[in-house]
């Protein structure tokens, strides 16, 4: 059994309900960013070809008007062709048109004021050279960009048209779409994410109703699940409900049966107690009826009468103890105050009778100091019933050791024997930590009791194997136990 | 209308064309030939709601089936109407002049109360003008090279102030309407123009955005309104005095006054050739300044 290791506790999983809905949002965003892109995109292409078409129309149209009047170099007739072309091609959204000769002066403009008549060309503008740059026109360009169309007569160019044309309305466009689409997709992604967090909440729910049976009531139990009658009878849940509450009145039977189990070793153990008590009782009463005797036959007699109550008074004395010792330790309610160096030296009085009887030789090394954490019930309990154990198993003649020490706010207790070794299957209770499943009766019961205290006070037992025989059984705990004393078997 | 009225006057229509037609046959042919009147660019001829109403004073006055004939110069015109291919034409005073030997006054328009107009020469408002000696170096727009308001004025002007006409400006061009000089130095394609004043002072009434930002530099002495004429030798003897008399009584009919009203113009009346006279010693005086 290896059910006493703490196993180390990984941070808690995200529950199916959110991390669903969180994969869910997850593949709508990467969906919708997709989407977007592919549509921005070809939007994007469609306005700039539409641009660059309606560019190009625009500037034939204008080449074809503007071509006689440049001929005869006539600025007026360019400049109201140019008038009237704007108001014409008013989707172009053009600012500006120049019309140059081929020396770079201006012919006209539609803009004078800007680009007089006469004046020579600003250089940015381009030259005939860059004609046909329209093909190359892009959103990603200036809000106002230029365009140049050469003017051809007969092969000859005999001037060019600069074009300012206004991209400020596509680009809002595009701004307005892309919003329009990031709007739509995040809300189609809430959506789908909220749709998938309520469906996969509803379809989980027989199984948070699931975790939250399987944690442990207050008395350690499990809570079987009220089956409700609207579930489909025969689905997987309803299934899995009922194998779950099968294997609830099983533990709750078997925690049962433990604890009834527990109760007839102490019993027993009471029972072992009561005898080595009648025993201590009983050998000096022998000696106290004698006193009585003397007292009523010398009892006039001072000096028979002083030896006799004095005998009297040290039998009844013992008794007293024994007496004391055994409340001590059996009392209902366990001893919860901390257990000091009188606590160990009066468990000696019990020990050392059995150990009398049973002709061993008890070795008592008490060299506990007061001021420790531990309770006093559980360890005297513990200490007590290995100290007995240990005297039951060791031949007449044989010795046994009993030794409590304090060291770096450790205490140590070692039980050691001169018996022939604990069998293994008593030495796995010992040594596996917090045993679960109850032994058999006469198979170390008494020891599984020890175990359960041990890992109550959060010590460790450690049995090693001896070869040549004799057991010794060594118990570390912490001076301040770490986990409070819940449940004391 | 009731029916017995169409029947009697289809009657008298049948019955006066059977004398009519016994009597001139050869005439009825000329009368059936449209009246064919001439009209340059020296006011809004781009107005076809005038152009329209006119058309119709002029058809129901003259009880002739009326053409309108526009051209883009005043050269063009003034060839149909020497050569006899037109019937009347309103031409500019120059032309007149020039022709005067050829050309019959029909009637000279009355404009704020006179028949006499001025050339002025404008310029953008913020502009310094002291003598027409400032305007030296501009690019000049010019209405058109037979207009007296519109080119002669100022190339007289030029000579009188002993400039010379073809080199003064650094760049003179035509524009071939009024209306066009004005938005051509208004847009600042031209930094002066040449423009008739009356055209310029309806503009400013009925467009004043165009004509906000400009002046007028210089107003030209009063000279004789843009006329209309006829050639001396009527195609179909006549029509010249039925024109006249249309003219003259536009203000009475409602089509006439609403050609009067988008004109601008107080009337017409019969013009004396002696309103010219000015036109004509500016004639003589550039053609003295042109000769070397």
């Amino acid at each position: 059994m290896t059910s006493g290791s703490i196993p180390h506790r990984a941070p808690p999983a995200m529950p199916l309900v959110i991390k669903v809905p969180l994969i869910v949002a997850t593949l709508m965003i990467a969906v919708s960013v997709a989407v977007t892109f592919q549509v921005f995109a070809r939007l994007v292409e469609t306005q700039e070809r539409t641009l660059a078409d309606l560019t190009e129309a625009y500037l034939d149209g204008l080449s074809s008007s503007l071509l006689p009047h440049v001929q005869r170099d006539d600025n007026w007739e360019v400049f109201d062709s140019l008038e009237r072309s704007r108001a014409l091609y008013q989707g172009m959204r053009v600012t500006t048109v120049i019309v140059v000769r081929p020396d770079r002066t201006i012919l006209a403009s539609t803009d004078p004021i800007r680009f007089a008549t006469e004046a020579i060309v600003p250089d940015a503008l381009g030259s005939p050279e860059n004609a046909g740059s329209v093909s190359q026109i892009s959103l990603d360009l200036a809000p106002r960009t230029w365009l140049t169309r050469a003017l051809a007569f007969q092969g000859r160019t005999i001037g060019t048209i600069h074009v300012e044309v206004d991209l400020t309305h596509l680009r809002a466009e595009r701004r307005k779409v892309l919003g329009v689409l990031v709007a739509t997709n995040l809300a189609l992604t809430l959506l789908f994410a909220f749709l998938g967090w309520w469906l996969v909440r509803r379809m989980l729910s027989p199984l948070r109703v699931l975790a939250r049976h399987m944690e442990l009531d207050a008395a350690g139990a499990l809570v079987p699940i009220t089956i409700d009658r609207q579930d489909r009878p025969g689905s997987e849940f309803d299934r899995l409900f009922r194998r779950f509450n099968a294997m609830a009145q099983a533990m709750e039977e078997r925690e049962l049966l433990k604890a009834r189990i527990a109760e007839e070793e102490r019993l027993a153990s009471l029972g072992r107690l009561s005898s080595i008590v009648a025993h201590e009782i009983n050998n000096p009463l022998g000696g106290l009826l004698n006193a009585v005797d003397t007292l009523r036959t010398h009892g006039h007699r001072p000096a028979v009468r002083e030896n006799a109550v004095g005998l009297l008074e040290r039998g009844l004395n013992n008794i007293r103890d024994v007496v004391g010792m055994t409340l001590a330790i059996y009392r209902p309610d366990r001893d919860p105050r901390p257990v000091r160096r009188k606590d160990i030296d009066d468990l000696r009085l019990l020990v050392e009778g059995a150990a009398l009887r049973r002709h061993v030789s008890l070795i008592w090394r008490n060299r506990l100091e007061d001021g420790s954490g531990i309770p006093a019930g559980p360890l005297r309990q513990i200490l007590l019933n290995l100290a007995l154990n240990a005297i039951q198993a060791t031949p007449a003649s044989g010795t046994v050791t009993v030794e409590v020490a304090h060291h770096d706010n450790l205490l140590r207790m070692t039980v050691e024997d001169g018996g022939s070794g604990l069998p293994e299957p008593v030495r796995q209770i010992l040594v596996a930590g917090r045993p679960s499943l109850v032994p058999g009766v006469g198979s170390g019961l008494g020891v599984w009791v020890v175990a359960r205290l041990v890992s109550d006070l959060a010590g460790r037992i450690t049995v090693p194997r001896n070869g040549v025989g004799g057991t010794r059984i060594e118990i570390v705990m912490a001076d301040t136990p770490k986990a409070e004393i819940k449940h004391v078997a | 209308m009731s029916t017995s009225g169409i029947g009697r006057r289809r009657f008298l229509a049948q019955c006066g064309g059977l004398i009519a037609g016994g009597l001139s046959a050869g005439l009825a042919r000329a009368d059936a030939r449209p009246l064919r009147f001439g009209l340059t660019p020296v006011f809004l001829n781009n107005d076809l709601e005038l152009l329209g109403r006119l058309r119709d004073y002029l058809a129901t006055a003259c009880e002739a089936p009326l053409q309108l004939v526009t051209r883009r110069t005043y050269q063009e015109i003034t060839a149909l109407l020497v050569s006899g291919q037109l019937d009347a034409a309103w031409i500019c005073g120059y032309p007149f002049v020039v022709f005067r030997k050829e050309l019959e006054l029909v009637a000279v328009p009355v404009w704020q109360g006179r028949q006499e107009y001025q050339s002025y020469l404008i310029g953008r408002a913020d502009r310094h003008f002291a003598a027409i000696g400032d305007l030296q170096g501009d690019v000049h727009a010019y209405s058109d090279p037979d207009s007296n308001s519109g080119y002669l004025v100022t190339a007289a002007a030029l000579v009188e102030a002993r400039f010379e006409p073809s080199t003064f400006f650094r760049r003179s061009f035509f524009t071939y309407g009024h209306r066009n000089v004005i938005r051509a130095v208004a847009s600042g394609l031209a930094q002066s123009g040449s423009v008739d004043g009356y055209v310029y002072e309806v503009v400013a009434r009925l467009e004043p955005a165009l004509t906000a930002g400009l002046r007028v530099l210089r107003r030209s002495e009063w000279l004789g309104f843009p006329p209309i004429a006829a050639p001396v030798r009527e195609p179909v003897p006549g029509r010249t005095a039925m024109l006249r008399r249309a003219l003259e009584r536009m203000d009475r009919a409602d089509t006439g006054r609403a050609v009067l009203s988008l004109l601008q113009l107080d009337g017409f009346n019969a013009g004396n050739p002696a309103l010219f006279d000015g036109i004509g010693r500016k004639i003589a005086m550039l053609a003295k300044g042109a000769v070397p």
